[in-house]
């Protein structure tokens, strides 16, 4: 089934910052009608009497006192605003550095792994070098000796000795074939922290043009060991993919979310010898004119009917203590509808699994370019 | 000697097969890339030791050692993990007798290896399997210990649980109160300890948990006088070991407690045990006692250090350090000498007259 957020899962934030705003708009307002007030008497004040004059005087003072009050109050709500508007910031910056809190230990082991085996490796070819050196030196001796005329069987012994001892059909399988791993290990260390550079570096507040392929890339990049271990995760772009407006770090938290909701969804449902991964599948496609769509979908438990219209809320979580804050999705919500103009939605079932689909406007104003 | 490798990514077994390979270990190593895998091949051929990678699909590390330690409980088992997550850590303290982090030193490696596999063949030795084959029932683990370990491993638990679980035995509580106001462990001048709770509070939970291990190891001590006696000498010898060793308080004092723990085995209740030796010269006693702890899943530094602590000097990696402390703690508090050969090589002699004061 489909289903939409209702009004009521709006962000709790967005609430009280409109209410503060209407707030405001009623003081002005206050002020305002008792300004004309005062100014209608003070016009329709033909019939000059003390008596009068007297009564004008203490309503202007009133009036100021009023206004010193309402103005003071002004300036509390728009302090209260602003510091809303701050903790808001806060709080996303906060998400997002939990996550990479989060993500810290899983990348450090996707760092310590291959530093393991470049290290065993590079400590066997230094033995095995420092072996065949020797076997070299040895074999030199014999040529030396033959080039002198004088050919000595006991250094082809030596050498013989040697051939035997450095297991050279093993070497000569081994050393290749370590230099390729610790290569392909240097590659994977040098991939994600060059992933991990461009996923936390914040992007300087406003929107650019992206390939939304890329910062997909880069947080499955980053977020590997979250769903490595119980699902095969598959990326699918279009081939026309435009370049999309939008906030990099943002979407991309936004991504993360989702991934590991999704892998967290899919660990629910293994089973041994049953089912022991599943699968996570990440989809990019054009929708219509003017947007773009990307799903994240799992063949995980899926969400309870019962929930489904509650978790964009903030603090929302069915996870135990500790596992999540149940910020993801309302971050996720806020991010997609409020600072990009686009939607969000969840199509699920459960025991089949779910899919969020976040649909985001392309560049309004520069025409549309092309992702290279 | 049989090792089994297990780690989701081949390209860390294939860099310690090429470790191997360049060593002059002569093991007969297997690897495996899933628990599954090194299960199926365990149960058609048992290993000596375990060395797990933590974080695998399905299946993790703690997982596959918890069933090894079911099935083959005198198999030592080691992490070998690149993982730093604490709750991880603590699930595999829990099974594992040693935790090596990686990216490791291969010499780290293979000195851990020959570290396990030393005490394996100790275990292996024709008169420890005569004794092990002729004793009907091998003292079992302390059971309120275990669980109180398992207790302490878990963040979510708290103080009021450990007081509920050490309350659940009356006599266990009994004679934690009786060894809590003991000498050994108040020093005799700060007032009486009058429940579990203000022990905790008073002795830290490191001391607790001695306290319970000892009342449970020794729980025969009220009717056998020779128990009775070593409980005595064994708490004498934890108390000096914490202060010969202040960095490693609680293992050194855990491993002082149990260094004899081979004389509890019902055959070998008799101090003319303490002079005979297996094959390779190792107290019998020492041998059983170090195979116990094995099989309790203490960690391996304590049950190497119980193996060697009538000769620390034996091992490949001869600093002072655990061994060393429980040596002298166990020689001074029997009245006996330790060696003083050993500790002049480590540069320890100094301190013995010291020693000696305590």
């Amino acid at each position: 089934m489909t289903i939409s957020p209702a009004p009521d899962a709006l962000p709790a934030d967005a609430l009280p910052a409109a209410e503060y705003e209407r707030k405001l708009h009623a003081r002005d307002k206050t002020i305002e009608v008792l300004k004309k007030r005062i100014q209608q008497q003070a016009d329709g004040g033909a019939t000059s009497s003390f008596a009068l004059l007297e009564q004008n005087l203490s309503l202007g003072k009133v009036i100021a006192l009023k206004t010193e009050e309402v103005e003071h109050e002004r300036q509390e709500l728009e302090k209260a605003l602003t510091d809303l508007r701050q903790a808001q910031s806060q709080l996303l910056q906060a998400q997002k550095m939990e996550s990479i809190g989060q993500l810290a230990a899983g990348i450090a082991h996707e760092i310590n792994t291959p530093t393991q085996y470049v290290a065993d490796n590079i400590g066997f070819v230094d033995m095995a070098s420092s072996s065949l050196m020797t076997l070299l030196d040895k074999t030199l001796k014999v040529v030396e000796a033959a080039r002198a005329g004088q050919p000595s069987d006991g250094l082809v012994a030596e050498v013989d000795a040697a051939v035997k001892k450095t297991k050279l059909d093993y070497l000569r399988r081994q050393i290749p074939e370590a230099l390729a791993q610790s290569k392909e290990g240097l590659e994977h260390v040098a991939r994600i922290v060059s992933a991990m550079k461009e996923f936390s570096h914040p992007s300087n507040g406003g929107k650019e043009l992206l390939d939304i392929r890329e910062v997909i890339n880069t947080t499955v990049t980053v977020a590997r060991s979250e769903w490595k271990y119980v699902a095969e995760l598959e990326t699918r772009y279009a081939d026309d993919l435009p370049q999309v407006s939008c906030l990099r770090d943002m979407i991309g938290q936004v991504i993360l979310n989702l991934v590991v909701n999704a892998a967290h969804a899919v660990a629910d449902t293994l089973q041994s010898g049953v089912r022991e991964k599943g699968k996570i599948r990440i989809m990019v496609k054009r929708a219509g004119e003017q947007h773009i769509a990307i799903s994240v979908a799992d063949d995980g438990s899926g969400i309870p009917e019962a929930i489904r219209g509650r978790i964009f809320d903030p603090f929302f979580t069915t996870k135990p203590v500790g596992k999540g804050t149940g910020q993801g999705l309302a971050i996720a919500y806020s991010t997609v509808v409020d600072k990009h103009g686009g939607e969000i939605r969840c199509d699920s079932e459960v025991g089949r699994g779910t899919c969020f689909t976040i649909r985001l406007p392309l560049s309004a104003d520069n025409g549309e370019v092309p992702c290279r | 000697m049989q090792v089994v490798f297990v780690d989701d990514e081949s390209r860390v077994l294939a860099g310690i097969e090429r470790t191997l390979a360049m060593s002059d270990a002569d093991w007969e190593c297997r690897f495996f890339t899933s628990g599954q895998e090194a299960l199926a091949a365990l149960a058609d051929c048992p290993a000596d030791v375990v060395v797990s990678d933590m974080r695998m699909p399905f299946m993790d590390g703690a997982a596959l050692l918890g069933k090894v330690r079911e099935q083959w409980p005198g198999t030592l088992r080691i992490i070998l993990s690149g993982y730093s997550d604490i709750e991880c850590t603590l699930r595999m303290l829990d099974v594992a007798h040693q935790f090596v982090s990686k990216p490791c030193d291969n010499a780290v490696l293979l000195a851990t290896l020959e570290g396990a596999l030393s005490l394996r063949a100790l275990f292996k030795d024709p008169s420890v399997l005569d004794v092990l084959g002729r004793v009907n029932r091998l003292p079992s683990a302390p059971r309120v210990f275990a669980e109180l370990t398992r207790l302490l491993a878990d963040p979510a638990s708290d103080a009021r649980q450990v007081s509920r679980l050490l309350g659940s035995d009356p006599a266990l509580s009994a004679r934690i109160m009786q060894l809590a106001n003991s000498a050994y462990f108040t020093g005799g001048g700060c007032g009486t300890i009058k429940s579990v709770g203000d022990a905790i509070n008073r002795l830290g939970i490191d001391q607790v948990r001695l306290l319970v291990l000892a009342s449970q190891v020794f729980a025969d001590a009220v009717e056998d006088p020779f128990v009775d006696q070593l409980q005595r000498s064994s708490l004498h010898a934890s108390k000096l070991a914490a202060q010969i060793i202040d960095g490693r308080n609680a293992q050194a004092a855990t491993a002082a407690l149990l260094a004899r723990i081979g004389l509890l085995v019902p055959d070998l209740r008799d101090d003319a045990w303490l002079e005979v030796k297996t094959g390779c010269d190792t107290p019998l006693h020492a041998a059983i006692g170090a195979y116990l702890l094995g099989l309790w899943g203490l960690p391996m530094d304590i049950v190497d250090a119980v193996a060697r602590h009538t000769h620390p000097g034996r091992a490949a990696a001869s600093g002072f350090g655990l061994a060393g402390a429980v040596h002298v703690a166990v020689a001074l508090a029997n009245g006996q000498t330790p060696d003083l050969g050993y500790l002049e090589r480590t540069g320890m002699l100094e301190q013995w007259p010291h020693w000696q004061r305590l």
